[in-house]
């Protein structure tokens, strides 16, 4: 055994010492080497990777701002609201699946929400997977607690407490004021240079969409302290490490807003509407400003804004009667009768009619082989423009067609602001339709015929205006000839009310319409209130110190029929029209209503405008700030 | 002094090596100080056990110091069969702790028999260069190293095939298993044939320096642990290095080295070891999956700088970024803490036990005290270097212990006992 033998070649070894040593410590020195390129040499890059991990910087959202009508009632505001997010980062892939399953329990995700936060996690890359995604606005108190109480099992995942948009009036004005949700992605595109992020709230339709910059505020920033579950460390351990440099970049809450509505009036125009369909517009012909609007069907903005329920949704998308759909800005109707007097204008303008130049109306009119009726069969005798539009004579306003010709009238028409959008800053309008030869020449397989002026010269045909082109219209006849842009902001104002930008009503034109001309038109329209025989009259506001004007209108529905009495179905009824103003002289409030299918303008609209001149002009003004001003 | 003397004398030339224990004593000492930041966040009080380990070990150590370490040398193979019978026992009755089957319960403390095979592994390649009767000067050929007509080989290569036998990839083989399991019998058959053939062939004939490697090698491949199943390849490795190869039989070695990484990757390997290596080859893609380790390591380790960021200060400990600190990673944990300097006081103190143990290696009195020394110098240089390079993002991430510094019983006990056999090779050194 060599154990007893002795082992010669011990001596031999000498240098494999040496170079193991050597080669050990080569190895030894690499290491070395290595570390001093971390530390030393990218120390500080990694120091700031480290600080990174667990500093986590964040958006603090701004406060969006308040919205409130003339008097400071409060329409818009936000409330406390815990929402739920998802951070990749803080999540490692084999703990997606148990949290994801906890939360679907907890939350109740549906399939939708379920993928979308599933591709968020394995699709977004690098730095990215440090953004939050919002799984789930709004939480219950149920789930909030459930979700709390199983933080440890659910990697990455955090309930932020932020605000949601409150509609405290529900209904109210909810066209005007519109709703917001989580942007889009193709808004988020759009808008991406001005700071949005995914899961921002964006304003989707009216006041809120019109006035998102206004509204948003500035986002500031704060750090916070999160440790690998990307939960957020007790407040002293956190301090200690930020030294107090938690707030980087403070949060500017969005600008309040002082609309010229009033909420009363806006109320009254909701609760008296009395049809189903149709749209009330209010402003004050003085400046052009907003003071109530209505559009029906409405909708609830707090159902529609933030977590939106897939089956009222769908429920508010499928709905034949459009109850999103913004009536008083973006449908147009034939205006019927309402239309009358700008065809009156311009017989009087370019047409050479006179004053006392009287037509002979016998209630039907034949033109090639067809016969144009008036809507009173036994006719109105001889008649002039002044009672031709006090009793709204179908063959008088026929022939002034005539006489001032289709081309004359769409000038007209366009000089009052139809056919072409009347630049309102708060809501997306239609240009409504003001036919001329050449549109005939255009849109019509015929081409133009002379029948087509007789059909728009009283507002049927293809003549189709918004009911907030109508109102503004009226309210040029009302001042005197000035076309006020609308407006519906009177002030915008920073939260601390060191800022106030208070808006100046803006003129569009005058109309470009001669002032004897335009007296005669306003005239006759008083004489529809005021005037015994007016097709308004026995709607006159009675014991008031005012007087009002306007004017009826009845649109058809479909096309001259011979049987339009009450009994058709509901669809083939006539809109029902009224547009007037109040007090005659010192306009302070011109309305414009229609009730689609309501029937006769004199009883389906002209009584909710008698009503709600009434009640602004008489309760409202004597008393305008009686409830006093809501501090925001 | 003459040669009767040196070998029959058991006597004792040298006194105990304080040196060499108070070394590992200190290296030891600083790693559970580290081990109070690093082991932050875990039930009960890691630090307070490590020190207790370490105490055991040195007592251990010191105990062992006092023996002949010539008792060692008759029962290097016994005690080499003993570990491979816990390592099975391991597989058969093991804990399972994160998806792997590594520990023995004993009651007290569990028992990580993969550990102490390191110390057996050593002891029977020493044994067995020790036995040669003539180390060949110009080196071993690999045919002299493998000696591929024993029957270890078929009887070896017919436990592994059992034991891997239900493992995916050999699975999906379908009939080519019965094929290899009917080749290893006719193989295990002819050896035997050939054994009776030539007769009178000594234990140490039959016996190949190969076979100490690859036996335990795979059974703690199995558990799974691919980090300890390399380590003790290059602590064997160092052996037989250090008896010198040739120059050709290297080079073939190399190229089957080569060879055997590729067909280990797509027969041994599991997804999650694929991916860490993935992850290294590829730096900074996959940070948040297999590649978060290796990420947050050096995060941890570069933000450190020069003087770190001082005691219990580690954010990527405190908060939790860096899992598995107070085994694997210590190291990090100490590099944020301590920066370059402290590093460099590490790698400076483990270098100085390279230094004395080398040194004990190449005083001692025999072939077999020379390779305990090689072989512990071995040991503690592959793991500090393989986990260090881990640590810094130098070399993939593989379940690796930093020597007397990761938390565990018997990876610190196991060390020491091999201290202790090296303060007995000190102690009776040549003269």
């Amino acid at each position: 055994m060599s154990l007893f033998a002795p082992q010669t070649d011990l001596s031999r070894y000498k240098a494999r010492y040496f170079w193991m040593l050597l080669l050990m410590a080569l190895a030894l020195l690499l290491l070395a080497g290595r570390l001093y390129y971390l530390q030393i040499h990218r120390g500080a890059e990694y120091l700031a990777l480290s600080r990174s991990n667990f500093v986590s910087e964040r958006r603090k959202v701004a406060l969006r701002g308040m919205i409130f009508d003339r008097n400071r009632r409060l329409l818009v505001d936000n409330r406390p609201s815990f929402n739920v997010y998802f951070t990749p980062a803080f999540c490692k892939k084999s703990a997606f699946d148990d949290t994801l399953a906890h939360l679907t329990e907890y939350l109740g995700l549906s399939d939708e929400e379920i993928e979308r936060t599933r591709d968020y996690f394995e699709e977004t890359k690098r730095l990215d997977r440090f953004l939050p995604l919002l799984v789930r606005r709004d939480v219950a108190w149920a789930e909030l607690a459930m979700i709390e109480q199983q933080m440890l099992t659910l990697d990455g995942v955090e309930v932020r407490p932020e605000t949601q948009r409150a509609y405290p009036r529900g209904r109210l004005a909810a066209h005007l004021l519109g709703y917001v949700g989580e942007i889009s992605p193709a808004e988020l595109a759009r808008y991406k240079d001005e700071g949005y992020q995914q899961g921002d709230v964006f304003g989707k339709s009216g006041v809120e969409k019109g006035w998102e910059a206004q509204l948003r505020g500035a986002d500031g920033r704060i750090q916070v302290v999160v440790d690998a579950r990307g939960q957020r460390v007790p407040e002293e351990q956190a301090r200690e490490v930020l030294q107090g440099e938690a707030i980087v970049e403070k949060a500017t809450a969005g600008d309040n807003l002082i609309l010229s509505i009033d909420a009363r009036l806006q109320d009254l125009a909701e609760n008296r509407f009395p049809g189903r369909e149709g749209a009330v517009v209010a402003m004050d012909p003085k400046s052009g400003f907003i003071l109530a609007m209505v559009s029906r069907p409405d909708f609830d903005p707090n159902l529609v804004s933030g977590r939106v329920s897939p089956r009222i949704w769908r429920h508010l998308i499928e709905d034949p009667d459009r109850p999103l759909h913004f009536r008083a800005t973006q449908q147009h109707y034939p205006p019927g009768s309402t239309f009358k007097p700008f065809t009156g204008l311009a017989a009087l303008e370019y047409g050479g009619l006179m004053l006392d130049e009287k037509v002979r109306c016998t209630g039907a009119m034949p033109f090639g082989d067809h016969v144009f009726r008036c809507w009173r069969a036994a006719g109105h005798g001889k008649i002039a423009i002044h009672r031709a539009i006090v009793q709204s004579c179908d063959i008088f306003f026929y022939k002034a067609g005539r006489k001032a010709g289709l081309d004359q009238i769409a000038r007209v028409a366009r000089t009052f602001g139809f056919g072409s959008m009347t630049a309102f800053e708060s809501c997306e309008e239609v240009p409504g339709i003001i036919p001329d030869r050449e549109w005939y020449e255009r849109n019509t397989k015929t081409g133009f015929l002379p029948g087509f002026t007789i059909s728009d010269a009283i507002g049927q045909g293809d003549v189709n205006v918004t009911p907030l082109q109508l109102v503004m219209a009226y309210a040029a006849i009302a001042n005197g000839g000035t076309l006020f842009r609308p407006q519906v902001v009177l002030r915008a104002e920073s939260p601390d009310g060191t800022r106030v930008r208070r808006y100046q009503p803006v003129v569009r034109h005058r109309v470009e319409v001669s002032e004897e001309n335009l007296q005669i038109v306003h005239d006759g329209l008083v004489g529809v209130v005021n005037e015994p025989g007016g097709t308004a009259y026995w709607r006159r506001p009675r014991r008031v110190s005012f007087q009002a004007a306007g004017k009826t209108g009845t649109a058809q529905v479909v096309k001259q029929g011979e049987d339009r009495g009450k009994d058709l179905p509901y669809d083939f009824r006539d809109h029902a029209w009224f547009v007037g103003w109040a007090p005659v002289g010192d306009p302070r409030i011109a309305v414009a209503v229609v009730n689609e299918h309501g029937g006769h303008g004199s009883s389906g609209a002209a009584p909710l405008v008698m009503e709600m001149i009434t009640y602004y002009l008489e309760q409202l003004q004597a008393s305008p700030v009686a409830e006093g001003w809501m501090q925001p | 002094m003459d040669a009767a003397v040196n070998a029959g004398g058991q006597r004792a030339r040298g006194g105990i090596n304080w040196l060499l224990w108070l070394t590992a004593a200190f290296t030891g000492g600083l790693g559970a100080w580290n081990l109070m930041s690093a082991a932050r966040g875990f039930e009960g009080d890691l630090a307070m056990l490590q020190t207790i380990y370490l105490a055991f070990g040195l007592l251990v150590a010191l105990g062992i110091a006092l023996i002949d370490y010539h008792i060692f040398e008759r029962i290097a193979y016994p005690l080499f069969f003993l570990s491979l019978l816990s390592l099975l026992a391991v597989l058969a009755v093991g804990r399972v702790a994160s998806g792997s089957r590594r520990w023995i319960p004993l009651g007290l403390f569990n028992f990580q028999p993969s550990e102490m095979a390191k110390i057996a592994v050593i002891l029977a390649l020493a044994k067995y260069f020790s036995d040669e009767s003539d180390p060949p000067a110009a080196g071993y050929r690999l045919w002299d190293l493998i000696k591929p007509a024993t029957p270890f080989y078929p009887l070896g290569a017919l436990g592994a095939l059992i034991l891997f036998w239900e493992k995916a990839p050999l699975a999906e083989a379908g009939h080519w298993r019965f094929l290899m399991l009917a080749a290893c019998m006719i193989w295990a058959a002819l050896s035997v044939l050939y054994v009776y053939r030539v007769g009178r062939t000594s234990l140490h004939d039959m016996l190949s320096p190969v076979i100490p490697i690859v036996l335990p090698a795979i059974l703690i491949i199995r558990q799974p642990d691919l980090g300890t199943s390399l380590a003790l390849a290059a602590v064997a490795g160092t052996i037989i290095l250090f008896m010198k190869v040739r120059f050709r039989s290297l080079l073939i070695a190399a190229a089957v080295l080569v060879a055997a990484s590729v067909a280990s990757w797509y027969l041994v390997l599991e997804p999650y070891q694929k991916g860490r290596i993935e992850a290294f080859l590829s730096p900074g893609t996959d940070t948040m999956g297999s590649g978060y380790h290796a990420y947050q390591s050096i995060i941890a380790v570069g933000s450190g700088r020069l003087h770190g960021k001082g005691f219990m200060e580690s954010t990527q400990t405190k908060y939790q970024f860096l899992p598995e600190q107070h085994t694997d990673f210590v190291f990090s944990v100490w590099a944020e803490e301590r920066g370059f300097i402290g590093c460099a006081l590490v790698l400076g103190l483990f270098l100085f036990l390279l230094v004395q143990i080398v040194n004990i290696a190449s005083g001692a009195r025999d072939r077999f005290g020379v390779l305990i020394g090689v072989g512990m110098a071995g040991m503690v240089f592959w793991h500090l270097f393989i986990n260090v390079g881990m640590v810094i993002g130098v070399l993939p991430v593989v379940g690796i212990t930093l020597p007397l510094w990761s938390y565990g019983g018997s990876s610190v006990v196991a060390i020491l006992v091999g201290v202790g056999l090296l303060m007995s090779v000190s102690r009776h050194k040549r003269a």
